[in-house]
């Protein structure tokens, strides 16, 4: 073994270079290295920009979603750009480390460069990872100019040249190695399989002395393409290989998710929302520095699937841009830079964000436009006027709504809430949410649901006339003031009923109790009907009679699955009940969006184009399924009116049903009572 | 030139019918059934208030309402879109049963303020739609009067206004002073006005003047009126459902024409 890894084992550096050369070479680096620092200049002068911003707190989340993204975990998601990026981004590391080897061996004197680490380091595992990088780059090459996927940004000849010379680079790199184990003799040289092949090559194509001549060249070449990538660095989207991770580091931990950064309105100069970089925070600043260009974003938004003047991709690219070219002074940002009809256009689903690699928060920086264009500028779509009025004067959004608050529970046994004694005696307290008082069809879910707690015996109660909007749409929309006036009152009704422990049927709602209202000091436990009733199954309290089978899929609701991670309740009760359930091909944290969110449920436009929730119709109706379930009011009146729009040759009809219906549907009625 | 612009709010006009209720004591719904709005058409003349401003046809703007303390938030709404001003005439009922003591009070309250050229009114009150208030005022200034108005500009100095008539739009140039009672017109949907406005709104104070101190305790009030409310009440309805069962579209229909002749409600040609 000893002779093998050999302790004399080493290699020539700079071999046959002469000083001239070696005086470009290191002149070279000084410029690049000042280009360089240029470059981050003018981006940290941009990111200065910004307000503050918490970046230090959940340090443990905060470095194992970095350590995450590091080891290509997002990226990996999808197959092909995923395994190139890895191959490249690995291949890169050790190629670095491969030359601070050098670095460290020659111009450091520390003469590590020899013996085993020499050769299975330096020799070959530099050699194969090089190769790596070849065939990623192969990948990317062949994606770019002959896949050409729509979402990817086409910036030429920017691309082409740092492709290029990164493939430069490494085939220089070969190219060196070959020339140096041809003309040397190189005892080691199986240790380099591909240098030593190339070395077979390149001895058939000169003589040893015509090799030796050319090596300088190669080596000055090599090492200046280097340079030129380094000095284009922060000058182009390969910055991202800094901030990518810092972005990550720096991005929201959670565990919530999606909450909307409340705004003081008793603060001497209020800020309503983003129209210049000095109202974004310098952690937005920088995350828009972090793109990667990728078009993963885009791929998956709703509203840009159904042709609507949205792509998150172009949000971050124009803002960057923008604000890279005016500084503080780019703007209007929101309605300018960003058009107002694509900052419309976002259902708030959060896909985008779900599946950037870089960890780009795209939601709160169109919500913030919003709020710039709501609140300042006063410049909302028709209907979002109108639905924020009918909060002002009625604190329900349902326009013209036929139905009275408590209409639902005509008939129904069902207790309102009156003090605070009764709160203690109690289960749950059940918020019904908007949708379930003044939407007919959704009074049927909050019906459905009160069977099933009646049946199983939970003590629950129902506040009434005293619910109000949680304020969701205001929210989403940019009406933060009007947002702002219904959580506190809502805030201080569950205070003043000693409310702590909620039930709800709506997503929406969920997200509202369970995390935003904390910043107005409400703080419960809050669940959502799939975890409830799926409990109640699992405690035996619920009797189920057998039924003919049907079959199922589950659509997840953005704002129960993306912002809450329940994924399993649901379809664990789907499993229970006589179902056959079917997945969709989008579905968990993939889920593609009803088109109901961001307020979209009162203001869906009618622009003649499809329509997201009819794509998402198509892709339940696809799977043969007859009846699409879910767990949110919204997503149910939408995947409802996609299914109309199915065609014949489409499937046969789509039903859309909440969970519960199909629960309360199949009840024992025999054996109704807890168990 | 200053504008007064005549505001009310009313009881909250989606409210279900079926929901719709009587106090046969006070002859008017009861407290609380559901909210007071702004009315639909005292909206329209309040935009319409705005855009003169800001086209420079009027200078200031006043808002002027009389009603109960709640009715306040009218007129918060009303400075929040940017009028100048605004007066209360504190009454504790929604609004007087006849419309002349109502003009009455608004008049009184004119005859304060710094003198308007122009008032403007909503066409009718959404609740009880007599369409008096405007007229009546104007009848007591001796102004002229130009209803169901949808659009005012000034044009080669000349003050011109577009009304809904008959047999289409009419433009009439109209002399100063004079008032105008305000139609809807999808120009005129109330704007929602931006969030700095809003909370400035929360802090301008507004002038309250009571009955008394406009000179008109109840004796003068009651001399004013001329008309009582007799009685009031919710017409009844009844409704009758009934489903055709049919197996496809056409048998649907033909059903259906059956069913609507046997009903006499339709006579098909033999
Ligand atoms: S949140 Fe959804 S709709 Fe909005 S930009 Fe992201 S993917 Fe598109
Ligand atoms: S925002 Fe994220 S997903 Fe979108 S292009 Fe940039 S890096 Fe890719």
């Amino acid at each position: 073994m000893n002779d093998v890894l050999a302790a004399e084992a080493t290699r020539e550096v700079q071999w046959e270079v002469t000083t001239a050369m070696v005086v470009v070479m290191y002149a070279s680096m000084g410029i690049a290295l000042l280009v360089f620092g240029y470059g981050i200049w003018r981006l940290f002068r941009v990111w200065r920009l910004g307000r503050r911003a918490a970046v230090w707190n959940r340090l443990g989340a905060r470095l194992r979603r970095m350590l995450a993204a590091i080891a290509q975990a997002t990226v990996l998601r999808r197959r092909l750009p995923g395994f190139m990026h890895a191959l490249i981004f690995y291949g890169w590391w050790v190629l670095l480390g491969a030359t601070c080897v050098v670095f460290i061996d020659h111009d450091l004197g520390l003469r590590i460069m020899q013996g085993a680490f020499y050769l299975v380091f330096q020799s070959l595992i530099v050699d194969l990872f090089g190769a790596l990088v070849l065939l990623g780059l192969g990948i990317a090459f062949y994606r770019r100019y002959v896949m050409r996927p729509q979402q990817l940004e086409h910036r030429e000849p920017a691309d082409a040249l740092l492709l290029g010379s990164i493939l430069l680079i490494v085939l220089t790199g070969f190219a060196l190695e070959g020339i140096r184990i041809a003309a040397t003799d190189d005892p080691w040289a199986n240790w380099s399989p591909i240098g030593a092949v190339t070395s077979l090559s390149l001895g058939r194509l000169a003589n040893d002395a015509a090799l030796t001549r050319a090596y300088p060249w190669f080596w000055l070449t090599h090492l200046l393409l280097w340079h030129v990538l380094l000095a284009a660095l922060p000058f182009t989207k390969f910055v991202h290989v800094f901030t990518s991770p810092l972005n990550v580091f720096f991005s929201d931990p959670g565990p919530a998710k999606g909450v909307v950064e409340p705004t003081d309105f008793t603060a001497e100069a209020v800020r309503l929302g983003i129209n210049a970089p000095a109202d974004m925070t310098w952690r937005q600043l920088f995350s828009l520095d972090a793109c990667t260009e990728c078009g993963r974003c885009e791929a998956v938004c709703p509203a840009h699937a159904a042709g609507k003047p949205l792509s998150p991709k172009r949000v971050i690219l124009d803002l960057r841009d923008g604000i890279r070219a005016a500084g503080a002074n780019a703007g209007p940002l929101a309605g300018g830079v960003i058009a107002p009809e694509a900052l419309w256009a976002c259902t708030t689903c959060r896909a985008c964000e779900e599946v950037c690699p870089v960890a780009i928060e795209h939601v709160p920086l169109i919500v913030g436009m919003r709020q710039n264009l709501a609140m300042e500028q006063a410049a909302v779509p028709t209907r979002v006027g109108e639905m924020v009025a009918n909060l002002e004067a009625r604190e329900h959004p349902f326009r013209g709504a036929s139905s009275g608050r408590t209409d639902w529970m005509e008939g129904l046994p069902v207790q309102e809430l009156d003090s605070i004694e009764e709160a203690g005696d109690l289960d749950v307290v059940y918020w019904i949410g908007c949708a379930a008082a003044f939407d007919e069809r959704a009074q049927q879910i909050a019906r459905a649901l009160v069977s099933v707690l009646l049946h199983a015996g939970v003590r629950f109660a129902v506040l009434a006339s005293k619910e109000r909007c949680t304020g969701d749409p205001a929210r989403r929309t940019g009406n933060e003031y009007h947002y702002d006036l219904l959580a506190r009152s809502n805030v201080e009704t569950l205070e003043g009923a000693g409310v702590t422990r909620i039930l709800t049927h709506c997503p929406h709602c969920l997200q509202q109790l369970r995390h935003e209202y904390r910043a107005f000091g409400g703080r419960y436990e809050v669940v959502h009907h799939s975890e409830f009733v799926s409990s109640l199954i699992e405690q035996g309290r619920v009797r189920l009679a057998p039924g003919a089978r049907e079959r199922v899929t589950f659509h997840d609701p953005c704002y129960l699955g993306r912002y809450n991670d329940v994924f399993e309740a649901p379809r664990r009760i789907l499993d229970v009940l006589p179902t056959e359930r079917v997945e969709m091909p989008r579905s968990r944290s993939e889920s593609f969006c009803c088109g109901a969110g961001g307020g979209h449920a009162f203001y869906e436009d009618d622009d003649g184009g499809e329509k997201i929730s009819g794509i998402r119709a198509r892709e339940a109706a696809a799977t043969g399924a007859t009846t699409v379930v879910t767990g949110c009011p919204f997503c149910l009146t939408m995947l409802e009116s996609g299914a109309r729009t199915l065609t014949a040759e489409q499937g046969p009809p789509l039903r859309a049903r909440d969970f519960v219906e199909l629960v309360a549907d199949a009840l024992d009625s025999k054996g109704s009572g807890p168990a | 030139m200053h504008a007064v612009v005549l505001l009310k709010q009313i009881l909250d006009w989606e409210l279900p019918p079926r929901k719709f209720r009587i106090d046969q004591e006070t002859k008017r719904p009861p407290d609380g059934l559901a909210p007071a709005l702004l009315g639909p058409f005292e909206q329209n003349a309040l935009e319409l208030a705005i855009q003169l401003k800001e086209t420079g046809v009027v200078e200031r703007v006043t808002a002027l309402l009389a009603g109960p303390p709640g009715a306040a938030d009218a007129l918060r709404k009303a400075l929040a879109v940017r009028c100048d001003d605004a007066v209360h005439i504190v009454v504790e009922a929604p609004d007087l049963h006849d419309p002349s003591q109502t003009a009455e009070l608004l008049l009184a309250a004119i005859r304060r303020l710094e003198p308007p050229e122009l008032v403007l009114a909503g066409r009718q009150a959404g609740d009880w739609d007599h369409g008096q208030v405007g007229h009546l005022v104007a009848e007591r200034l001796r102004w002229p009067v130009l209803g169901l108005v949808w659009q005012v500009e000034r044009i080669d100095g000349r003050l011109l206004a577009w009304r809904s008539g008959v047999y289409g739009s009419e433009q009439f140039a109209v002399r100063l002073p004079a008032v105008m009672t305000v139609t809807s017109h999808s120009s005129l949907r109330l704007r929602m006005g931006n969030v700095m406005d809003l909370m400035a709104a929360n802090r301008k104070p507004i002038t309250t003047w009571t009955p008394e101190e406009l000179g008109l305790g109840p004796e003068e009030l009651a001399a004013a009126g001329r008309l009582e409310l007799a009685d009031v009440w919710v017409p009844e309805v009844e409704r009758h459902c009934e489903l055709i069962e049919a197996e496809d579209p056409a048998e649907a229909v033909a059903a259906l024409l059956d069913r609507l002749e046997e009903l006499k409600l339709l006579k098909r040609p033999a």
